[in-house]
């Protein structure tokens, strides 16, 4: 357990949830504050039609927008692509070798107890089972690396109004 | 013997000999690694074909963490020199003919067990005549515990 003002670095691996969309959610827990370093999402589209787009967002702990950031470029059916979100990156606007894109993020992209990462399909996703055989919906695969820091307290989790 | 949570400042020279997965470097447990910066020189054979190399991070039970793609391809008998490192731009031809750079993430860390590998994504000369000089620089914290290594799923 490291010290209060340690930075621990850290990688988490996501869950995809796909009861309305398809997405991953990442809640810093209580008492925890992550510097995020970077986010590795394998997504893969089924046969159906349809251009997916990405997002990434960050939410409060009351599920308010704090932040978004699109990648560059889009995936359509039967593709495989991977996307890298990390500080100091380029924004590719199409896949190099076919396959990666690149999308920067903020250098000092800080979330604070009970903060959520939420990784989604927003539009063009396919959600319908039609496979017999195997579960055939759209994928997302994630990995994050972040450094975490103890807090004493969660408060703050929740910004402030601009007058108190 | 470092303290815990102090970095000091070290390099290495990738293997010399290597199979088609590319020069891997192998963070030892009880380590983490802050990676600076990667050198990469590359010789291609004769072999008519368009190579390219990506730079891949993979944890201790080899799950990708993450790729780098430089912006420029290799073809036979090419050489070239490849920099990644933090604040470096993103060239998309070689400058003066031989030098790619490519920006890595701010910080590139690495846990115990993990890897970093330079790999070939498609190769002309299947017979590994091709050669990959990899030099790393890169910052190392000792650490109490290998936990974590292997990513903690988002529920838990």
């Amino acid at each position: 357990m490291p010290l209060l003002g340690d930075w621990d670095y850290r990688s988490r691996e996501g869950v995809l949830e796909s009861d309305s969309g398809a997405w991953s959610l990442f809640r810093v827990p209580d008492h925890e504050v992550w510097h995020i370093l970077s986010i590795w999402v394998e997504a893969e589209a089924t046969a159906t039609a349809g251009t997916r787009a990405l997002a990434l967002t960050i939410l409060d702990d009351t599920d308010d927008r704090m932040y978004a950031a699109r990648p560059g470029a889009t995936l359509t059916a039967g593709q495989q692509r991977d996307f890298l979100f990390a500080p100091g990156l380029p924004d590719l606007t199409s896949f190099r070798d076919t396959d990666l894109l690149l999308t920067p993020i903020p250098a000092g992209l800080i979330l604070r107890p009970g903060w959520g990462l939420f990784i989604e399909y927003i539009s063009g996703f396919d959600l319908v089972d039609d496979s017999d055989a195997t579960s055939d919906i759209d994928t997302l695969t994630i990995q994050i690396v972040y450094a975490s820091q103890a807090t004493l307290s969660t408060v703050g989790g929740t910004p402030q109004s601009s007058d108190n | 013997m470092p303290l815990v949570n102090d970095w000091r400042y070290l390099s290495r020279e990738g293997p010399s000999s290597y199979d088609n997965v590319g020069p891997t470097f192998t963070v030892p447990v009880r380590e983490v690694w802050h990676v600076l910066s990667v050198w990469v020189e590359y010789t291609a054979s004769d072999t008519a074909a368009t190579r390219q190399i990506r730079l891949v991070v993979q944890d201790d039970t080899d799950d990708i963490m993450l790729e780098i793609a430089p912006g420029v391809t290799v073809t036979a008998s090419q050489q070239r020199d490849f920099l990644f490192a933090p604040g470096a731009p993103d060239l998309t031809s070689a400058r003066d003919t031989d030098l790619i750079m490519t920006p890595l993430p701010a910080a590139l860390i690495l846990r115990p067990g993990w890897d970093l590998v330079i790999s070939e994504q498609s190769s002309g000369d299947t017979t590994d005549s091709e050669t990959m000089v990899v030099q790393l620089t890169y910052a190392r914290m000792a650490v109490l515990s290998t936990d974590g290594s292997t990513p903690q799923t988002s529920d838990n």
